[in-house]
């Protein structure tokens, strides 16, 4: 207690001397670092510093909105801070110029405000549906603070749930808080987090170590990379608190290679808060010793699984093995470990800081608090939202996501990553609760969710999620590994048209037979076809009965012929030019389409009108007999 | 190899001299120092980590961001992920491969370009997403990727600058 009181004195004295100034803070996450952000801040402390400009320029994380970058949110002396969308570097000398210098609002090019009340026209993000139907208590602090400064991270609460466990709860009062709030881990599997902090509290052996899952494979979601880019300390906070809690001394945190910028905003943090005595020996003056490496995978999906996780740590091929023994028996260096999910730990300091009742008093009844999505595809605007449990995934994908792109529909959504699956439109006013998802055999997974309309075709999507899982497969068990190859194979036919009924026979043979796989990711590799089948079986049946794919995605199973009598002279020559690839020739005066060499770009069809078009190629279809396979 | 030339390992191994559940992080140095991880390597390795031999290669070779041989003087980086995927990266792949020559997967004979697929990092609402030598090119979709190929080509005939 008196530890921390010193701390946060000295970060306060820091801060006043700082005060008085405008503030401008260029959000830098790897999203907007794509966008130019680097760019916009060089520019923006070039300004400053040239023409004596009284602000400070800093940096600040991403605040989900990833469709608005770069942002640059200014704070005027004595007001709320004012965030501008897609300041790019040529933009934001004048932005600064008009805002700090001259008292110009902007308010046309600002987004939003943060607090209750707007000025000179500019809305706050409190009355902005983005925001409203959002419950930001693990995003808090995102895109407000400086990332790479503990300091910001203290003056924002942080550190307070490590410090009060440290002075004023056991082990066993951590325990049970987490087990009355029914905090459930965020990385796919919903186990409670508390009791698997308690099998490790209770393990004998030692030493014991916690384990921070940042693998986060599952195409599309990236839920896991805003919490380590935009608040690093809140997750090193939960490992602490989970440290203390089971007896580990030392943390891991498993960071994917594809996250360049977790990997250093987090090693930075964690170097901040050794020196601030909140990791190391003695933690906030108490007798708690705790510290943590950073580990960066390598591009292998399998080590997201916990025991090919541990593996692979270890300095082992990351292949996972058959549980029991489960990490809390035997783990890394095989001692005792508890894995937990990046999103799971970051929630241990809210509830610890704020208590049982703020975590638990939102949600479903079986699921509580709040979840972290990530939205891409067919969207209007890719972003990262946190919104209640239970929230129906219309309102994420209508206010959050901006909808589908004019003139097209919905047709699903693929959930739950590479081993979960696809669900049909009608499944927008289902609540996001882990246990809808659960009761119809698929998951909700963690995090990342891909609309799909009606250009996209569902054999095609399913091949491609079989694909990856096939690629991905560790290669321990013959179930697996060729039972993956299998369905790749079986899907791959279909997508060109020449698969047969005895095939959606076999796919449904091998649903069981890969139940005999050794992990998770061996057994749940059937389930997009499975879930997807349910749903979408007159699309299978297009493909595998006659042959033709109804969106047109399937590029082996359309044609592209030309119209000889439209398609001569100057036309001719036209489509010549436009085809990427030299897959038109002209041919007896009109132009002429080598079937082999077409990769069915469709950049012909729009050259000259009626010229070009697409058909169903007639393909060898095998005999539709009836096989019984069992 | 010539001992000379392992100098350098001998420099980037020495803070991990002995500990454990470091051997993903010398890969990735290694690779950062030589743009792969060479088989020369592999002895000076285990022998610092206390590891065998097998183990090490074992590891190197589970992972597909570790290159056991120097990389293309052009890598040009794909992402395939969903919403990469639904917007056309695939076709995009194949027009660049055939207008820049190259094989299915891999590299083409004299090195000097191959593609490399890459996971999704989650930066999709800039899809499809392509990097050239690490530099990404955003929203390049069909119609630009004949454009795009051809800025390749310039950059192989400049030797990879
Ligand atoms: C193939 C496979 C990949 C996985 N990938 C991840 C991942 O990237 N991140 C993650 O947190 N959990 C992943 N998991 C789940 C982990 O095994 C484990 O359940 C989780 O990290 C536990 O944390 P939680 O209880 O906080 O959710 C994966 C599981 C499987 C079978
Ligand atoms: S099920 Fe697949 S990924 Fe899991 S251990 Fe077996 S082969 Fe490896
Ligand atoms: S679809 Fe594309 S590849 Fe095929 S002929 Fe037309 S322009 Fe050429
Ligand atoms: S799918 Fe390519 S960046 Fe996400």
């Amino acid at each position: 207690m008196e530890s921390f009181l010193r701390l946060l004195e000295e970060v306060e004295g820091r801060r006043t001397a700082a005060a008085g100034r405008a503030l401008i803070q260029v959000g830098i996450g790897s999203c907007s670092m794509l966008a130019g952000a680097v760019q916009t801040l060089d520019a923006a402390r070039q300004v400053v510093a040239t023409e004596s400009i009284g602000a400070n320029v800093s940096i600040t994380g991403c605040n989900g909105m990833c469709w608005a970058e770069p942002l640059v949110v200014i704070t005027r002396p004595g007001e709320a801070p004012v965030t501008y969308g897609q300041v790019d570097a040529s933009q934001v000398a004048q932005l600064i110029r008009d805002v700090v210098v001259r008292g110009d609002r902007r308010a046309g090019q600002a987004l939003g405000v943060e607090g209750a009340a707007g000025f000179d026209g500019i809305v706050p993000f409190s009355q902005q549906p983005f925001f409203q139907v959002q419950r930001r208590n693990l995003l808090a602090r995102c895109g407000v603070i400086d990332p790479e400064s503990v300091d910001e991270y203290l003056l924002k609460d942080g550190y307070a749930g490590l410090d009060r466990a440290l002075t004023s709860m056991t082990p066993e009062d951590i325990v049970k808080e987490l087990m009355d709030a029914n905090l459930t881990g965020r990385g796919g599997a919903n186990f409670p987090a508390g009791r698997k902090w308690d099998f490790l509290r209770t393990a004998r052996a030692t030493p014991k170590y916690m384990v921070c899952n940042a693998d986060e494979g599952d195409p599309g979601a990236f839920v896991n990379r805003i919490l380590l880019e935009s608040d690093p300390h809140q997750v090193i906070e939960g490992m602490a608190i989970g440290g203390y809690t089971a007896g580990a001394e030392m943390g891991f945190i498993y960071i994917r290679d594809e996250y360049p910028l977790a990997v250093e905003r987090a090693r930075k943090a964690i170097d901040q808060a050794r020196q601030a005595g909140l990791l190391g020996q003695h933690v906030l003056g108490s007798d708690f010793n705790f510290d943590i490496q950073v580990v960066r995978g390598a591009g292998a999906y399998v080590c997201g699984e916990e025991t090919g996780l541990i593996a692979s740590i270890q300095d082992y091929r990351g292949m996972p093995r058959i549980k029991p023994p489960f990490p809390a028996q035997s783990g890394v260096f095989f001692k005792p470990t508890n894995v937990n999910n990046v999103e799971t730990y970051a929630y241990a300091p809210g509830i610890l800081r704020n208590g049982v009742e703020w975590f638990s008093s939102v949600g479903t009844e079986r699921n509580k608090g709040t979840k972290l999505f990530s939205l891409s595809g067919r969207i209007n605007r890719v972003c990262i939202v946190e919104v209640d449990i239970g929230t129906p995934m219309r309102t994420l994908l209508e206010v959050c996501a901006g909808g589908i792109p004019e003139g097209h529909t919905l047709k699903g959504v693929q959930q739950g990553g590479p081993l979960g699956g696809v669900v049909p439109a009608d499944w927008l006013d289902t609540a996001m609760d882990p246990a809808n998802f659960n009761a119809e055999g698929t998951i909700m997974g963690s995090g990342g969710l891909i609309f799909l309309d009606e250009r996209d075709c569902i054999v095609d999507i399913c091949h491609w999620l079989t694909t990856f899982d096939q690629d991905e497969s560790c290669g321990r068990c013959t179930t697996c590994r060729i039972g993956s190859m299998r369905m790749v194979d079986i899907l791959g036919r279909m997508t060109r048209g020449t698969a047969a009924a005895v095939d959606l026979q076999i796919l449904q043979h091998l649903e069981g037979v890969m139940q005999n796989a050794n992990c998770v990711h061996g057994q749940f590799t059937p389930k997009p076809f499975n879930a997807a089948y349910k749903w979408f079986k007159t699309e299978f049946d297009a493909h595998v009965f006659e042959h033709r794919c109804p969106s047109g995605a399937c590029r082996a199973m359309t044609e592209y012929v030309v119209d000889p009598a439209v398609a001569t002279g100057a036309a001719a020559e036209a489509l010549v030019a436009a085809c990427p690839v030299r897959a038109i020739e002209v041919r007896s005066e009109a132009a002429y389409i080598l079937d082999e060499k077409c990769v069915r770009c469709g950049l012909c069809l729009v050259v000259v009108p009626g010229a070009v078009s697409v058909r169903s190629k007639a393909v060898f279809a095998p005999a539709q007999r009836e096989v019984r396979y069992s | 190899m010539t001992s000379d030339h392992l100098e350098p390992i001998e420099a980037i191994l020495r803070p991990y001299q002995g500990r454990k559940g470091v051997l993903l992080e010398v890969f990735h140095r290694v690779q950062e120092a030589y743009g792969y991880v060479p088989q020369a390597a592999m002895e000076p390795i285990a022998k610092l980590l206390n590891l065998h031999p097998s183990t090490v290669y074992g590891s190197l070779t589970f992972y597909t961001e570790f290159r056991t041989a120097p990389p293309p003087r052009v890598l040009v980086g794909m992402c395939l992920g969903p919403t990469c995927h639904i917007r056309g990266a695939e076709t995009v792949k194949d027009i660049l491969q055939r207008r820049l020559g190259l094989p299915a997967s891999g590299h083409n004979d004299d090195n000097s370009c191959g593609i490399h697929v890459i996971q999704c990092a989650g930066h999709c609402q800039y899809a499809p997403l392509v990097y050239v030598n690490g530099e990404a090119r955003r929203e390049v979709t069909v119609g630009g990727a004949a454009a795009l190929a051809d800025e390749v080509s310039a950059v192989v005939a400049r030797g990879g600058r």
